[in-house]
């Protein structure tokens, strides 16, 4: 006991005050002492009754979990396993959504488009053009149109890459070697005058090494600030992409290569 | 020396906080022997109205969670127990707005007595419990609370710092002002004079 009491006869004031605040419990003070006990035993019958609940719970038929788990991991794992399970799928859901709105770092962005390509999620942004910097991430054009398109069969006559008048375009793909019916998500961003170009109708191109002419694969509408994005149809072959914008203006050239699958063992 | 007395050993009520803990009555009613006056006599420091009620929810919260308390002996017991006494008192008062009630400071004191009365008349002169709660709740908030969860609850410093979100030296300061009053008072001052 730890009270500023100094014991000694004579008994001052303040000591006889200090006897009187730790003086045993009288009757009136101790009259709940049944209704206390009362709950002491409710208490402990219904922490029984909840350990045999507990217990019945985790039949080894019904929860084959407990046969290897301590119990009170046991217990503890459906409870939590939901809370992290659920705590998981938001996260990736917020990561997915940052990277389908181009809202990561580059390198993120990059792996998030390794892993999320199936849903359309774009590349790393394009390096900023020279003559329109700070511009942020370009917006995504909802207007993309992938694939098989009327056009699609069109011939661009391309001889070789140039920038237009007043357009820059640039062209990213995250990936530069796929495996074999993998789709590729080529982002990028069209400025005019150093600035995003948005609305502007652009086109997607790309040549074979077995055909060596441009042949457009997809066309599209940059968004609200200029970006645009592209999801080619299943690759099979080594591809060479451009974008080709207005003026004849186009980008770089993106190369995705196919490695050929290994021929079986012994053929 | 009342039952806390034979903590001064820290066996008994130690003890009984272990047995407690694993479900024994008798553990637990010794616990509560010990404390359950305390309890009542630091909450009508502090204005509690109804000090009967708020002490039984008191023993309702600390009896559903004794199993989970697992760290530290009964000291740490003694102020997690008068820590929940103190929300429930606040939740009590805030319900009732009526926290702080001085009513208590209208207690009598004895008055005084002609020196060479027997021996059974001093020791009805001396200061009952009641009177001296009483004379601990007419200090300020401040102090009477530090007086009483010093002394009534027998907390440290360091822990009725921590309950109350004060600096230790702030409880040592109140504690020492608070007692100061008290051994000023006039009433302790006649207790003396008869003790003389």
């Amino acid at each position: 006991m730890n009270t500023p009491r100094e014991p000694g006869p004579p008994e001052s004031g303040i000591d006889q005050l200090v006897s009187a605040l730790t003086a045993d419990g009288d009757l009136d003070e101790l009259a709940s002492r049944g209704a206390a006990l009362a709950a002491f035993r409710a208490a402990r019958e219904r922490a029984a009754t909840e350990q045999t609940l507990r217990q019945r719970r985790m039949v080894p038929s019904s929860r084959p979990l407990a046969d290897w788990l301590p119990s009170r991991l046991a217990d503890w794992f459906p409870t939590r396993l939901a809370a992290i399970t659920a705590a998981a799928v938001v996260v990736i859901a917020a990561i997915a959504a940052a990277a389908y709105t181009q809202f990561l770092p580059g390198p993120v962005q990059d792996a998030a488009h390794t892993v999320f390509a199936p849903l359309g999620v774009p590349g790393g942004h394009p390096a900023p053009s020279s003559s329109a910097p700070g511009q942020g991430p370009a917006a995504i054009t909802d207007a993309t149109q992938p694939g098989d398109c009327p056009s699609c069969a069109a011939v661009f006559k391309t001889p070789s890459p140039q920038s237009g008048n007043h357009y820059v375009v640039t062209l990213n793909g995250a990936r530069e070697r796929v495996t074999g019916g993998v789709v590729v998500v080529l982002t990028g961003r069209v400025d005019k005058y150093g600035s995003p170009a948005a609305g502007v109708r652009v086109a997607l191109v790309a040549r074979t090494a077995a055909a060596p002419r441009w042949r457009i694969v997809a066309i599209g509408v940059t968004g609200p600030r200029g970006g645009f994005r592209f999801m080619t149809p299943p690759l099979t072959a080594g591809v060479v992409f451009r974008l080709v914008a207005p003026d004849g203006a186009y980008s770089g050239p993106v190369r995705v290569a196919v490695p050929r699958a290994p021929l079986p063992a012994g053929s | 020396m009342s039952t806390m007395g034979t903590e001064a050993g820290g066996t008994a009520v130690d003890h009984a906080l272990i047995r407690a803990r694993s479900g024994d009555e008798a553990g637990f009613l010794l616990l509560w022997d010990a404390l359950q006056p305390r309890l009542l006599r630091y909450l009508q420091v502090i204005g509690c109205d109804d000090v009967d009620d708020v002490a039984s929810e008191t023993w309702l919260q600390v009896i559903r969670d004794l199993p989970r308390f697992r760290k530290g002996g009964i000291d740490e017991f003694r102020a997690w127990l008068f820590t929940i006494g103190r929300h429930r008192a606040i939740d009590a008062a805030r319900s009732r707005r009526r926290f702080r009630d001085k009513i208590l400071t209208t207690e009598p004191v004895p008055a005084p007595v002609t020196p060479g009365n027997p021996v059974e008349d001093e020791v009805l002169q001396r200061l009952s419990t009641r009177q001296a709660v009483a004379l601990v709740a007419a200090l300020s908030k401040d102090q009477a609370e530090v007086v009483a969860l010093r002394v009534i609850a027998g907390l440290d410093t360091e822990a009725v710092a921590r309950m109350l979100h004060k600096s230790p030296g702030a409880v040592r300061v109140a504690l020492h002002r608070g007692l100061r009053t008290l051994s000023d008072d006039p009433r302790i001052r006649q207790v003396e004079e008869v003790d003389e």
